[in-house]
C-alpha cells in the first residue's frame, strides 16, 4: 500500500521543475530585448565615434548588415545616447517629405516619436534627459525624459529616389548632436 | 536525504533547461514573429503593438529579434505577408504579380526580405522596395510590379536567385489617416498573385 509520504518527493521535484522553467523563461524574455539593444547601441556608438554622437547614413537604397527588416526608403540618422552624465541635445531642420525623430529605451520600446507635421516650424530641438531630471529648462529645447539611462535616437527621412540624396546630406549637415554641456557657449 | 538532493537538482536542471531552450525558440524564428500579428485582408497580417510600450514581454522579445526599432502604431502601421492571395507560401521558385491602388496614408512602402534572415535580397538593381511616390500608376491610380528571381519586363523586385527560398513582404503605412488606422484589419491591401512556378 502506498503511503502519502511517498508522493512528497515527486511533488516537490515537479514544483521545483515548474518554478525553474518559469524563471528561466522569464529571464530569457526579459533579457533578449536588452541584449539586442546592447548590440545595436554599441554598433551605433562605434560607427558614430562615441556615445551621444550622431551617425548619418549617406547612402541611398538597401544597406546590408544593419538591423533586420530595416526600411530602405528612409535615410536614417542614429545616435546611441547615455544620459547619465547629463542631457543630450539633437537639433536641426526637418525633411519635408517625411521626418520623424523616435526614441527607444533600453528594453527596445519606442517611447517617444515626433514627426514634422506635429511641429509648427521646420526646426526641431530636443533634449533627452535622465528620468527624474531636475536641472531646469534647456533654452529652446523640448525636454524628453528617457525611462532608461541608455537608448537609441533615430531620425527617419523619407527619400523616394536617389536624386534627393544630395539634399538629404545637406539636411544632415545642419544637425547638431551631443551632450548639452559640450554645446554651451 | 541523498534522493532529495539529487531529485531537486535534477528537477531544477530539467526545468531551467527546458524553459531556457523553449523561451529562446519562442522568441526567435519567422513563425513566432507573426504570432504578434493579427490576420488582415488578403493574407496580410497586422500588428498594433509592434514597438509599443503596450506590447507584452514576449511580443517585445520577438520584435527585438526579428524587427527591432519599429515605430509604434501611432506613427506607422505594419502589414506582413509570407503567402500569396491563395495562401501559398512565397517562394523564390515562383513568379508573382503584386498590385494595388491608393491607400489613405501620407506615404507607404512595400519591401521584400529574405524570410529566414530578415535581410534584404542582393540584386543587380540594389532595390528592395517600391514606395508610393516612386511607383508609376496607370490612369486609374493602380500600380503593379513583378517579384521573380530573374528580371522580367516592367517593374521588379528580385527574389532570391537560389530556388525554393522563402521570402516575405512588409507594407509600411506612415502617418496613416485616422480612418485608415481604425479600419486596419479591413483595408484593401495590395494583392499578391502567383503567376507561375
Amino acid at each position: 500500500m502506498l503511503r502519502a509520504s511517498q508522493f512528497i518527493l515527486p511533488i516537490c521535484c515537479l514544483s521545483v521543475a515548474a518554478a525553474s522553467w518559469y524563471t528561466a523563461t522569464a529571464v530569457v524574455v526579459y533579457a533578449v530585448p536588452r541584449q539586442v539593444m546592447d548590440t545595436i547601441e554599441n554598433r551605433i556608438m562605434v560607427r558614430a565615434g562615441g556615445w551621444n554622437q550622431c551617425r548619418h547614413n549617406r547612402e541611398y537604397g538597401p544597406q546590408f548588415g544593419t538591423v533586420a527588416r530595416a526600411n530602405p526608403d528612409s535615410i536614417v540618422t542614429s545616435m546611441a545616447y547615455d544620459v547619465r552624465t547629463g542631457p543630450v541635445r539633437i537639433s536641426g531642420i526637418t525633411w519635408p517629405a517625411y521626418w520623424s525623430l523616435s526614441l527607444y529605451q533600453h528594453n527596445s520600446d519606442n517611447y517617444f516619436t515626433l514627426n514634422d507635421q506635429q511641429l509648427e516650424a521646420p526646426q526641431f530641438d530636443i533634449a533627452i534627459v535622465q528620468a527624474g531630471y531636475e536641472g531646469g529648462p534647456i533654452e529652446g529645447a523640448r525636454i524628453v525624459e528617457s525611462p532608461s539611462d541608455t537608448g537609441i535616437m533615430l531620425i527617419r527621412r523619407f527619400v523616394s529616389t536617389e536624386d534627393e540624396l544630395e539634399a538629404v546630406i545637406a539636411n544632415q549637415d545642419q544637425m547638431d548632436c551631443g551632450p548639452v554641456a559640450d554645446q554651451s557657449p | 536525504m541523498r534522493y532529495w538532493v539529487l531529485g531537486l537538482l535534477f528537477a531544477t536542471i530539467v526545468g531551467a533547461g527546458s524553459g531556457w531552450i523553449g523561451a529562446n525558440r519562442s522568441v526567435s524564428g519567422r513563425a513566432n514573429f507573426t504570432e504578434s500579428f493579427s490576420p488582415a485582408q488578403g493574407n496580410w497580417f497586422f500588428s498594433d503593438t509592434v514597438g509599443s510600450p503596450a506590447s507584452s514581454a514576449l511580443e517585445r522579445a520577438r520584435v527585438a529579434v526579428s524587427g527591432p526599432l519599429a515605430l509604434s502604431s501611432t506613427e506607422t502601421i505594419y502589414f506582413l505577408t509570407m503567402s500569396d492571395a491563395q495562401g501559398r507560401a512565397l517562394n523564390s521558385s515562383c513568379v508573382y504579380q503584386v498590385g494595388g491602388g491608393e491607400i489613405d496614408t501620407r506615404w507607404w512602402s512595400i519591401t521584400i526580405y529574405d524570410a529566414r534572415s530578415g535581410e534584404y535580397i542582393p540584386n543587380e538593381d540594389n532595390r528592395a522596395s517600391w514606395n508610393s511616390v516612386a511607383i508609376p500608376r496607370d490612369e486609374n491610380g493602380q500600380w503593379q510590379f513583378t517579384i521573380s528571381s530573374e528580371r522580367p519586363s516592367g517593374l521588379w523586385l528580385a527574389a532570391q536567385s537560389t530556388p525554393d527560398e522563402p521570402f516575405e513582404l512588409l507594407l509600411r503605412l506612415y502617418n496613416p489617416s485616422g480612418e485608415t488606422r481604425a479600419a486596419a484589419l479591413e483595408l484593401n491591401l495590395p494583392v499578391v498573385e502567383r503567376l507561375s512556378c
